[in-house]
């Protein structure tokens, strides 16, 4: 099933199966790329920004770049 | 030739930095902005070459002002050769930067750095053999004991430009056209796979409170009490020097020296300026006991920022600058973000919001980190405006001790709402947050030393001389009939709009330039409580000084008038609405 | 996968013993803030709650949250996650008695207005005098948590 990134609930592990193009540049340096392993840590309240963990890093994104990443998560 | 210091932020480039350089480092201002380099000069061969520490990039397509001047300066250096400091423990993430480098004809040398890291993380790096594939020099290193440092500094000279089709051969068995993110990604997948594997790795107790302190349920609450330990120290240090010697050694020891050796006496109106223009005490002309209201440029000109400002700020930047080395602040900035981000602003902008309660002027310089000149005007107008800076701070607990709490919600709400306001009527972009939340680290006292003095020296520089000239100014303005013929013109507004007593419009015209003056005056005038926390109000809308306006001049450029006109606009609507509200409370 | 833990599963020992802390931070938290908002005065013997804004009022709310994190980390304390919500647990407490002893340092040296530079040695022994605040007395008992670190880390 695929969903977007800001979708994902906490704690929930995915790959990552689309970079829109308009994100793609700014989130590659950061290591977030197509068929990368994610997983989201938290999502602050109210539409905060959320933060995942890539390659063992932790990234904050605000909402508006986690909505142009779609990841594949299981079930 | 020169050398560049490349890597993403907090990789330990300046630890680099400062081993490779020893004690002769030069801190520059990139040409035509704002962000800090450093510069410095390593023995290589018998020859002094000049490195440079470039500011901490992710990527060639920078995300920030200070990214930008890393890309402008590899850009501008031509010929020279980089050393580029890679998290071993994220090794791929580094590879990237690595990679566009590359790309761009530099001969690289890349340090591995944090090898002691990787290898408790179970992380196992062949480093050989990414030398063999990249075809240039790999150094493993451990820069915060000194391993691997002058190793690599003896394999600069096999730095030579390499071809990317030449990595993609010895990679094997992958496509790369271009160079774009994702044919990039591929390469690095290909080397990665070759020379890393990755253990299991359990999550040690930094990691586990490092999750914690930025998740929202249990964040919040530990935000909540670093700002409570950040505020009781900085009001004890404060309290410490200022009250404690500070105001002991210029009430008995610096005023009466000035009085005694300056010539001129009470009543010349040079030493009025100068020293104290004194009081009148049953109709006689008499001398001022403390600095606070002697008035003179040298006095309390002096004293206020050195006496009251410097130890305020002090303590200020040295607990910021630990906050930041730690490694706490990106994680306070994600927290802040939910709500900043409703304003239009970006969760760092919690650090020149925190910086500004100790003094403007460096919190405006500290602007850049915001990524748009939309986000920069908006950040300097509302700190300028609604955060009080150490000398209003002071002037709140002298006058009004009993309704800081109050004063201080009232000014945030108002930085909540006109930022709401400037966010949907200034034009320009609101960026998302994109950030690294990087793991805590043992603060290092290089470090927190070097930006205590950076931002420190920046008052001493910038701050305190103007904050003399702005009291010599108001004299000046006093003693030519300036102010008061302002004042009568504008009572009437104070005292109908604001509902504060006539007799407060000079004083608060003043205030306009000097603080310390409004304080002193306002307090011998007779006012209810009310009226009184209107005019603390008033003051502390205004900006700050003379130094802040200069700065934001600097900074700001022409935009400095949009802040001009919200200033005004907020003094009126802001103070005018606590007078509404005093009525409707009955009270006024 | 096995846990590195040095600490034992299911020991009852810090289950009580952080039990009880955290009960008793709790207490203090609720009572600081109830003292605060009513703004009585309350001082027995060598304990002072204080009521003032800042210390009653914001620093009571930081003790509160410091009980909760206790309560919410004291089981299963072996695993690093329930560690970590205890161990900050006491960095608040850390927090608030830091800067209250902090606060008594600055406060005995110098001499106050009308006196020589520094304070006379009685004037400066009184301000470390009882009564000291809730922090104070729980300071003691947060530090215990070194020692799970400690236990943590040492491998069985």
């Amino acid at each position: 099933m695929q969903k977007r990134l800001d979708e994902m609930a906490y704690e929930e592990e995915g790959v990552v199966a689309k970079v829109q193009e308009r994100a793609r540049t700014r989130v590659a340096g950061m290591g977030v790329r197509v068929g990368k392993k994610i997983k989201m840590l938290t999502k602050e309240p109210l539409k905060g920004p959320v933060v995942v963990v890539v390659d063992e890093a932790d990234i904050s994104l605000g909402v508006g770049i986690a909505d142009k990443i779609i990841v594949e998560v299981d079930g | 030739m020169k050398i560049l210091l490349m890597g993403h932020p907090n990789v330990g480039k300046s630890v680099f930095f400062n081993r490779l350089t020893g004690a002769n480092i030069i801190e520059s201002n990139y040409p035509g902005t704002t962000v800090d380099f450093t510069k410095g000069y390593m023995r290589l061969e018998g020859k002094d070459i000049e490195i440079i520490d470039v500011p901490g990039t992710f990527a060639l397509e920078p995300k920030d002002k200070a990214e930008e001047v890393a890309v402008r300066m590899l850009h501008e250096s031509k010929g020279s050769k980089v050393m580029c400091v890679i998290d071993a423990s994220k090794v791929e993430r580094g590879l990237y930067l690595a990679l566009e480098i590359i790309e761009q004809g530099f001969p690289v040398v890349i340090a591995l750095n944090m090898w002691d890291v990787a290898i408790d993380k179970n992380i196992d790096i062949d480093a050989k053999k990414l030398e063999q594939i990249l075809g240039i020099p790999v150094v493993s290193t451990v820069a915060i004991s000194g391993e691997g440092i002058s190793t690599l500094a003896s394999r600069l000279k096999d730095a030579t430009p390499v071809k990317v089709e030449d990595i993609v051969e010895r990679t094997e068995g992958i496509k790369h056209k271009a160079n774009t993110p994702d044919e990039r990604w591929a390469l690095i997948e290909g080397i990665s796979k070759k020379i890393v594997t990755f253990g299991e790795y359990q999550h040690t107790l930094k990691d586990a409170i490092g999750d914690f302190t930025v998740k929202p349920a249990t964040g919040i609450p530990f935000a909540i009490a670093v700002l409570y330990g950040f505020w009781s120290i900085f009001g004890s240090f404060a309290g410490f020097f200022t009250d404690g010697f500070l105001v002991k050694i210029f009430d008995e020891h610096w005023l009466p020296w000035l009085q005694a050796v300056f010539p001129g006496g009470l009543g010349n109106w040079f030493y009025a300026l100068v020293v104290d223009v004194g009081h009148l005490e049953n109709g006689v002309l008499a001398a001022s006991d403390n600095c606070f209201e002697s008035f003179g440029a040298l006095s309390s000109g002096l004293f206020v920022p050195m006496g009251v400002v410097l130890p305020a700020i002090f303590i200020f930047y040295l607990m910021l600058a630990l906050l930041e080395d730690i490694g706490y602040m990106p994680r306070l900035a994600v927290l802040i973000d939910t709500v900043l981000h409703k304003i239009g602003l970006h969760g760092y902008a919690i650090v020149p919001s925190i910086l500004a309660l100790g003094c403007n002027v460096p919190a405006v310089g500290a602007t850049r980190i915001l990524e748009t000149k939309k986000q920069r005007f908006m950040m300097m107008t509302l700190l300028a405006v609604f955060i009080p800076c150490g000398a209003q701070i002071g002037i709140m607990q002298d006058v009004i001790p009993g309704s800081i709490g109050f004063v201080m919600l009232y000014l945030i709400a108002g930085y909540f709402i006109f930022g709401y306001i400037l966010n949907k009527i200034v034009p320009g972009k609101t960026p998302e947050i994109l950030m690294d939340v990087p793991p805590y680290q043992r603060p290092m006292s290089r470090n927190i030393s070097r930006k205590v003095w950076m931002r420190t020296s920046g008052f001493l520089k910038v701050a305190v001389p103007l904050v003399i000239f702005g009291s010599l100014l108001v004299n000046i303005l006093y003693l030519a009939g300036t102010i008061d013929w302002l004042g009568n013109i504008l009572a009437p507004m104070f005292e109908g709009w604001f509902g504060v007593p006539r007799e407060t419009a000079g004083p608060l015209v003043a205030a306009f330039l000097r603080k310390d003056l409004a304080v002193a005056q306002l307090s011998a005038i007779e006012m209810t409580k009310y009226q009184m926390i209107s005019a603390v109000v008033l003051v502390s809308i205004y900006f700050p000084c003379i130094a802040t306006f200069a700065m934001m001049l600097r900074e700001g450029g022409k935009t400095f008038l949009g802040s001009l006109a919200v200033l005004l606009v907020v003094v009126f609507t802001w103070g005018g609405l606590l007078h509404l509200l005093w009525k409707l409370m009955g009270v006024a | 996968m096995t846990k590195r833990s040095g600490l034992e599963k299911n020991n009852d020992l810090y289950f009580i013993y952080f039990l009880i802390l955290g009960l008793a931070t709790l207490a203090f938290g609720i009572t600081d803030l109830i003292v605060t908002i009513t703004g009585s005065e309350y001082t027995t013997g060598a304990l002072e709650i204080p009521n003032d804004g800042f210390r009653g009022g914001w620093g009571g709310l930081i003790i509160l949250f410091a009980g909760i994190f206790y309560l919410s980390g004291l089981k299963d304390l072996y695993e690093i996650h329930q560690l970590a919500k205890v161990v900050m647990g006491s960095i608040l407490i850390w927090i608030i008695a830091g800067t209250d002893i902090f606060a008594m340092i600055t406060e005995s040296i110098p001499g106050g207005e009308d006196s020589g530079w520094f304070n006379a040695a009685q004037g400066f022994w009184g301000t470390y005098a009882p009564p000291y605040a809730p922090a104070i007395f729980l300071l003691p008992f947060s530090l215990v948590v070194i020692f799970c670190i400690y236990k943590y880390y040492k491998k069985i």
